[in-house]
């Protein structure tokens, strides 16, 4: 947990005595001016509690304080005031800029109660970002890698795709980076509905018959009713049943939906997975983007740009290596399909290997053969030739 | 939709219809002319996110009140008015903490609502996390576990079935996170990710195991700590998760020297509700299970071993299920449970026996029915009217 605490006082008497009285508890750091102060955010940050003074030559506490709101929104501004200033203490405080005020002379122990209330406050501030962007995203990512290892067929698409999600989502600066990468990563989830044939014959390109098709095409739906009554995950969920629908309102669903009012997770989606099927079918990057901007009606501009430049920065270059299982290393991806040495698909292609899927394939390989040799991209630096 | 309830209490009424007025159109207001009078009133209207007092009142002053309050509706935020004279007083209880605001009067609207503001997403705060954990993130990973049940059964639907038996166990035993419980138990089994289905299956079927598959085996719960290792707040389960094999005198994997108590409480968990769960699948009955885990009662925390059998006596009391044999699949009602295994016409499991039938296993049932020829009737257990 972050106690640390940027302490900021003209008189250096003071500023040592607390430090003094302090640091067994908290980790200080200080600084004799605001200008000095707002260096030291910069440097040290982030802080989880600021103790200012309120008087100090050029620039005063409330300015001080005001400025770290822009620096440091989530850090917890506390003013140190004389009786004087009291007031101007007391409306800041209200005014939401403050979170708490103490009176000159203050003993240590009260500043230590008020510190312990701050940090406090600093955890509960930054908790809902460290739950939704660490706790649970986290938790979904290894559940989505084990669905794409359970299941290749069905899930390693939404793996493959999740980190080209977020570059995309970026780029367009989306403020929820967290809402995409669970979106992508939750989209094929509907899927479990759909018999295991149907997905296998989408997976290898073939062509399904219409009661199959029908049955397919229910997956978004589906996807987004197993989520939309989990509390913060109505946007995802709404996302999630939009991924088939086009850009010109064609598509699933059926609604009079088009262009911007189409939900962006559900544009995002559209573009990613389209182009990770082309990829998939044997296109390379080129021809895959080229294929999208003849269908360009199906796809939001914006985000089909955003693919495109993402293509062009994303410079990193491959070789194809053959390998046995065993020489297997964290990182590499699979460049055909694992088989198991009666046909059916272990890995698909486009698959990062980790660590647990090395050792689940060593485990199979112990008992059921493996085809081998595997091939497999290894990344050899950034900028030069591509490969495919 | 947030909690937008604000409480006044005032011993003047025309300052309580001022308010009222003024607010009404941007908050949800209610009101109190004493201390008592609040008390009672979030008794029965409550919870509230805002309670504003003034301080001095007859009877019970704002200071006694609102250290009521901290008690009663510990994350009701508690805001104080008060006079100059009294300002001290104020400045004291925000400091020691039983205050987040105080207002002095005569006070404008404008702060008055800025100080509302405040408290309202303070009190959105201090509930966001604990929405967070018991409803996004439990629901998340219940919902990716029951995908991973009907795709994997022989893996992964034994972590649902343990999932709530688990949960009312832990509030047996007076444990604070059940979030914490519930999570431990859904994820309990990502380890056996790398363990062959084979060896899962003997497992299961109770079958001896080499030497290998044995130390496969006995990796799965090393494996998910590892899968779990950097997600914060997931550490307790992760830890629970190491531990669920291990029994309680200190045999057992991972070979190290904990035992007894200094096994982490949801691990002792696990690890009896475990046992409970193959063996009343083995057995058919609560109670002869039960009988059977007494007789290795070295493996199991003895409290956690009593608070089984105290669930199983409230659940099961004047509660029989009967099978019933069903041949349209829309008929199958949501809740019930299988009685036998459901396979493929080439052999696959496609549902094992105990699982619950949801919406989305129905689907994937009718589904699957309408492609491929499956047995019926399918048997499901349903409780007895």
């Amino acid at each position: 947990m972050n106690r640390k605490i940027l302490l900021v006082d003209d008189d250096s008497n003071i500023l040592a005595g607390y430090q003094r009285s302090l640091r067994k508890n908290f980790e200080i750091s200080t600084a004799s001016s605001g200008m000095d102060g707002l260096l030291a955010i910069k440097k040290e940050g982030p802080f989880a509690v600021i103790v200012s003074d309120y008087r100090m030559p050029v620039m005063d506490g409330i300015k001080f304080l005001a400025k770290t709101r822009k620096t440091a929104p989530d850090t917890v501004r506390i003013m140190l005031t004389g009786q004087a200033d009291l007031q101007a203490a007391i409306d800041a405080v209200n005014e939401g800029s403050l979170f708490r005020f103490l009176l000159k002379p203050c003993p240590p122990e009260d500043l230590t109660k008020t510190l312990n209330a701050g940090v406090e406050q600093y955890r509960l501030v930054t908790a809902e970002k460290e739950l939704l962007e660490k706790t649970l995203r986290g938790s979904i990512k290894v559940m989505s890698d084990i669905l794409s290892i359970v299941n290749p067929v069905a899930f390693s698409h939404s793996s493959r795709v999740s980190r080209l999600g977020t570059k995309i989502a970026q780029r367009l600066n989306l403020d929820n980076l967290w809402e995409v990468e669970i979106a992508v990563m939750l989209s094929q989830i509907g899927c479990v509905t759909v018999p295991s044939g149907i997905l296998e014959k989408k997976y290898h390109g073939q062509a399904l018959d219409p009661k199959e098709e029908e049955m397919y095409l229910e997956h978004p739906g589906a996807g987004r009713d197993l989520i939309k009554n989990i509390p913060r995950l109505e946007r995802v969920a709404e996302g999630i049943a939009y991924q088939e629908k086009h850009y010109d309102g064609g598509g699933i669903p059926g609604d009079q939906n088009q262009g911007p009012e189409i939900p962006v997770l559900g544009r995002i989606l559209k573009a990613i997975l389209d182009y990770d099927l082309l990829l998939m079918g044997g296109n390379t990057e080129i021809q895959a983007l080229n294929l999208m901007k003849e269908h360009n009606r199906r796809y939001d501009p914006e985000i089909l740009k955003a693919l495109e430049e993402e293509y062009y920065q994303d410079g990193a270059a491959y070789q194809i290596r053959e390998v046995r299982i065993d020489e297997l290393l964290t990182g590499m991806i699979i460049a055909e399909d694992i088989l198991s040495e009666t046909g059916v698909v272990l890995v698909s292609h486009g698959q990062e290997i980790g660590e647990t899927l090395k050792k689940r394939l060593l485990n199979y390989k112990h008992f059921n053969g493996i085809m081998e040799p595997i091939k497999v991209l290894k990344a050899i630096g950034r900028d030069s030739a591509k490969l495919n | 939709m947030d909690n937008q309830k604000v409480i006044f209490v005032d011993d003047d009424q025309n300052i309580l219809d001022t308010l009222r007025r003024n607010l009404r159109n941007n908050y949800e207001i209610y009101t109190a002319s004493s201390g008592e009078e609040g008390l009672k009133e979030i008794e029965e209207n409550g919870p509230f996110a805002v309670i504003v007092s003034d301080y001095r009142m007859p009877g019970l002053n704002g200071i006694e009140l609102l250290a009521k309050v901290k008690n009663i509706a510990p994350d009701t935020v508690r805001v104080m008015l008060t006079g100059q004279a009294d300002m001290q007083a104020a400045i004291d209880a925000v400091n020691y903490g039983s205050l987040f605001r105080f207002l002095t009067k005569p006070c404008t609207m404008e702060m008055l609502t800025n100080v509302l503001n405040g408290a309202l997403e303070q009190y959105r705060l201090i509930n966001a996390e604990r929405e967070l954990l018991e409803k996004t993130l439990s629901g998340s990973v219940k919902t990716l576990s029951h995908i991973l049940g009907l795709l994997s059964p022989e893996t992964f639907s034994y972590s649902i079935r343990i999932s709530s038996l688990s949960r009312k166990i832990a509030s047996r035993l007076g444990l604070n996170n059940l979030w914490e419980v519930e999570i431990a138990a859904l994820l309990s089994q990502i380890g056996c990710i790398t363990v062959p289905k084979e060896v899962l299956e003997k497992r299961y079927s109770d079958q001896d195991l080499s030497d290998i598959e044995k130390s496969m085996l006995n990796e799965y719960p090393a494996i998910g700590k590892i899968l779990l290792a950097g997600i914060p707040r997931l550490e307790g389960p992760a830890e629970a998760i190491f531990y669920q094999a291990k029994n309680f005198d200190g045999s057992g994997f991972p070979d190290d020297d904990k035992k007894g108590t200094d096994l982490p409480i949801i691990a002792r968990i696990l690890r009896a509700v475990h046992d409970f769960d193959l063996l009343f699948q083995s057995e058919g009955s609560e109670t002869e299970a039960i009988d059977k885990m007494r007789k290795q009662i070295y493996k199991y925390d003895p409290s956690v071993l009593n608070a089984l059998k105290d669930e199983y006596g409230l659940i099961h009391k004047g509660h029989r299920q009967i099978i019933k044999e069903i041949y349209d699949i829309r008929d199958v009602p949501v809740g019930s449970v299988l009685a036998e295994d459901i396979l493929s016409s080439t052999g696959v499991l496609l549902f094992p026996k105990g699982h619950e039938i949801t919406e989305i296993s129905k689907k994937r049932l009718s589904n699957v029915l309408s492609l491929k020829f499956i047995a019926i009737p399918i048997k499901v257990l349903i409780d007895e009217q």
